[in-house]
């Protein structure tokens, strides 16, 4: 498997770093009024319209996510986000995730009197927020040098509340995610999200931090790539 | 668009001419009985099973040169016994020359019997050849727009042929500013190449000057004042022109197709190749729309290509652009929609995309390629952009290529016979000759060659099958008497395809040879306006200058920035950023 990324997300991250290094200035005055050969030089680059265009498009993600963080209780959810993708990069988001099950550990039927707290334990319920996502990263891959797949990594960041146990708490929630593309308007959504929010068991206020790992299959509307 | 249209030919096929059409049935001599016993003892066989016997018995009527009815029933019951024998091919070979003169009362059981030979791609253009001359009318119904459709492509690839020898010398390949001429084929294929470039005035023509220029344009005046007087001359002595003739015929054929058959989007193919004929671009775009619409992804891909060519010649350039992309990169005429999508970028002066698509031809995706104008449009992209030395380069590339046409020219003076060059061709894998082989297995990516091919190998596949069959001494030297020379002819015929492919190669060849040798002595004499300009302190015009850095692309584009790693799905995106040029 080959993977690349694009030139301007390399030229980007490249550019940060300059930007931050204390001796980025030093070298950028150097640079000042020299003609450099390489840029007489031919270049020779690929110019390719990305398969799935999604500015100005909606895309609905139903998911399915469950719990990694914790050893005791894993937490099944199902829910959905929707998109509204202002540009290729940048969007905004709807969404949230409503508890389906939740398994408990071998753990906790070995440890009898671990089992009286974990089940006295306030629940999760549900979670939905408002928030926007960011794409720095566009990339594809072959496979088997015949199948090429696009994917792009994106950042988010949201704000709502999450019910626990009727009571509803103010949640920021921050997610790292991946988005392989299928054609122009399917891709296959994985994301590791972290919930944040304050509980209070028996009097101790405690701050709940678990993360989900979500699986889902976006759909874009309207189902063609504009333009 | 002749071109396009022959290259579509090309690309669809055409096929071994088994003579069904000639009417050659031998000269016709006085009828006489002889064979009557025979007959009717190889009618006796037939009517017992015994299909083998029968073959054999009716063959030794047919080898003896005996003709009439006699000889004609004969082949027919010849055909019905190879059909039971499972011989398909062996069937149509045998009543290829008679079946046309049978009596439609004899031929009758045999027809019923050949219909379902339409249903293979590879039997169906063979026998609507042999059909030729038999009225649609005596078909069963169900064959009748197979037929009517293989024998239109049939009639239609000959009146290109015909109108391609008619028109040589011609122009292949229009491109802004710097035309380069495929030249007087014929020409060159009788004086060599030799001859063709002590021809100064060739020379000129092909430099593109502008006194060649104006003397070509002349000439295709007086050409166009010939052939209207020539029509004139025919219209007033009530003549209809040949081609007038073949579009009447091939509409009635095509006629045969209804609407919503398995054959109609290829019929309809063929319609827009006639309209293209008669120079009607718009209803040939409706015609290609409709097949395009209807038709497999193979169709599909050859409409989209003759859409993309109407709109070439049109100089229709972003609509050409639009077809040749949807050309699937699985179909067998992407690499050569990919090259022509090189040229309308020429045309509309994107030599970044011009020289980035010729790059794709560099990948080993497409290595096995052998597209030979591809050094001559890098020449004239460089040569655009004043950017002489690589012009130089890459027309000195061109002329590299005077040892193949050396090679090919021996070849072809060695091996006078198509059987030669059959045999060549069938062993090409073990050919030490690595020009000639590769050129051979280019061709043999050739539809209307690996087509031909594939029914010698069938016919011979067949005969040895019958061979095995238990058949009598006796009978078996009789079908060896009829075969020997039928196989004869079959594997000369073929090889004959192979060798006009390869005279077609060195021609074109050639052509390119000249083409490159005069573009090097313009670009040479423009070198030398530059130095002398330079020399004066002059800058810009013709002297190329930094560019800069390539311009950004929009939110939905990427660029990939081209490693030395070529990516399939990147072939038809590639540009290149010239670092210096003087547009």
């Amino acid at each position: 498997m080959i993977i690349r990324f694009p030139f301007v997300t390399a030229l980007m991250c490249l550019s940060l770093a300059v930007v931050m290094s204390p001796i980025s200035s030093a070298s950028a005055a150097d640079e000042v009024g020299r003609v450099d050969a390489k840029t007489q030089r031919d270049r020779l680059r690929s110019v390719q319209r990305r398969k799935t265009r999604k500015a100005g498009r909606f895309s609905l993600v139903p998911s399915y996510g469950l719990t990694l963080n914790d050893p005791v209780v894993t937490t099944h959810t199902v829910g959905g986000s929707l998109y509204y993708h202002l540009a290729e990069g940048f969007s905004f988001v709807l969404g949230g995730d409503h508890r389906v099950m939740q398994v408990d550990s071998d753990a906790v039927h070995l440890v009898r009197s671990q089992e009286r707290w974990v089940r006295g334990e306030q629940v999760l319920m549900s979670s939905f927020g408002f928030g926007a996502s960011y794409t720095p990263v566009y990339g594809k891959m072959a496979l088997f040098s015949d199948v090429v797949v696009h994917y792009d990594l994106f950042v988010e960041g949201r704000g709502g509340l999450t019910d626990v146990e009727a009571e509803f708490k103010p949640t920021g929630s921050a997610a790292l995610g991946g988005r392989l593309y299928v054609n122009e308007f399917l891709s296959l959504d994985v994301v590791g999200r972290w919930l944040m929010f304050s509980t209070e068991f028996r009097g101790v206020e405690d701050i709940k931090a678990p993360l989900f790992l979500q699986t889902g299959l976006a759909i874009y509307f309207p189902l063609k790539n504009r333009g | 668009m002749l071109f396009s249209l022959s290259l579509l030919l090309l690309a669809q096929g055409f096929e071994i001419d088994l003579g069904g059409g000639s009417g050659a049935s031998g000269a016709q001599k006085p009828g006489v009985e002889l064979g009557k016993s025979d007959l009717d003892a190889a009618r006796a066989d037939f009517a017992q099973g015994r299909f083998g016997t029968a073959l054999a018995r009716a063959s030794q009527i047919t080898a003896g040169g005996l003709t009439g009815p006699v000889a004609n029933e004969a082949a027919i019951l010849q055909g019905l016994a190879a059909l039971r024998l499972e011989l398909p091919r062996l069937a149509v070979l045998l009543v290829a020359d008679t079946l046309s003169s049978t009596a439609p009362a004899v031929r009758a059981e045999l027809l019923q019997e050949l219909g379902p030979l339409f249903e293979s791609a590879v039997t169906a253009p063979e026998l609507a050849r042999v059909l030729h001359g038999v009225p649609p009318a005596e078909l069963d119904p169900k064959w009748r727009p197979f037929f009517g459709y293989h024998a239109a492509r049939a009639a239609l690839a000959e009146e290109v042929a015909a109108q391609e020898a008619e028109q040589a010398p011609r122009e292949r390949k229009p491109a802004a500013g710097k035309e380069v001429k495929e030249g007087d084929a014929l020409a060159l294929e009788e004086s060599g190449l030799g001859g063709a470039f002590a021809d100064q005035e060739q020379q000129e023509e092909a430099a593109g000057d502008q006194e060649s220029k104006s003397a070509a344009a002349q000439a295709k005046i007086q050409a166009a004042e010939a052939e209207g007087k020539r029509k004139k001359k025919a219209d007033n002595e009530g003549e209809i022109p040949r081609t007038a003739k073949t579009v009447a015929k091939v509409r009635s054929l095509l006629g045969l197709v209804p609407r919503g058959h398995e054959m109609y989007a290829k019929a309809q193919l063929q319609a827009g190749l006639v309209a293209t004929l008669e120079a009607d671009d718009e209803s040939a775009l409706g015609h290609f729309r409709m097949a395009n619409k209807y038709g497999d992804s193979k169709v599909r891909a050859v409409a989209l290509m003759q859409m993309a060519r109407v709109h070439y010649a049109h100089g229709q350039m972003r609509a050409a652009l639009d077809y040749y992309r949807k050309v699937p990169a699985s179909s067998p005429d992407w690499p050569r929609a990919l090259f022509e999508q090189a040229w309308a970028q020429f045309r509309r002066g994107h030599f970044g995309r011009v020289l980035g698509i010729l790059e794709a031809f560099d990948s080993p995706f497409l290595s096995d390629q052998i597209i030979e104008e591809i050094e001559v449009l890098k020449a004239l992209s460089f040569y655009e952009n004043c950017r002489y030395d690589e012009a130089v380069a890459a027309a000195t590339l061109v002329l590299n290529k005077r040892s193949i046409y050396d090679r090919l020219s021996g070849a072809l003076a060695e091996m006078p016979k198509g059987s030669e060059w059959l045999s060549q061709f069938l062993r090409r894998g073990q050919l030490e000759d690595d020009v000639l082989a590769r050129r051979l297995d280019q061709l043999s990516m050739q539809p209307s060659i690996a087509r031909s091919i594939s029914i010698f190998e069938g016919a011979e596949g067949e005969y040895s099958r019958l061979l095995g069959a238990g058949l009598q001494p006796r009978d078996l030297s009789r079908l060896e008497r009829v075969f020997k020379l039928r196989f004869r002819a079959l594997r000369e015929q073929v090889g004959l395809l192979v060798r006009g492919a390869m005279l077609g190669q060195r021609v074109s060849l050639a052509n390119l040879l000249k083409s490159a040798l005069a573009l090097k002595v313009e670009i040479e004499e423009q070198r030398t306006k530059v130095l002398q300009q330079e020399l004066r302190g002059g800058t810009g015009g013709v002297i190329a200058v930094p560019t800069g850095d390539p311009v950004s692309v929009t939110d939905d584009y990427n660029w990939w920035p081209f490693e030395g790693e070529y990516w399939r799905d990147e072939l038809e995106t590639y540009e290149v950023h010239l670092g210096s040029s003087c547009r």
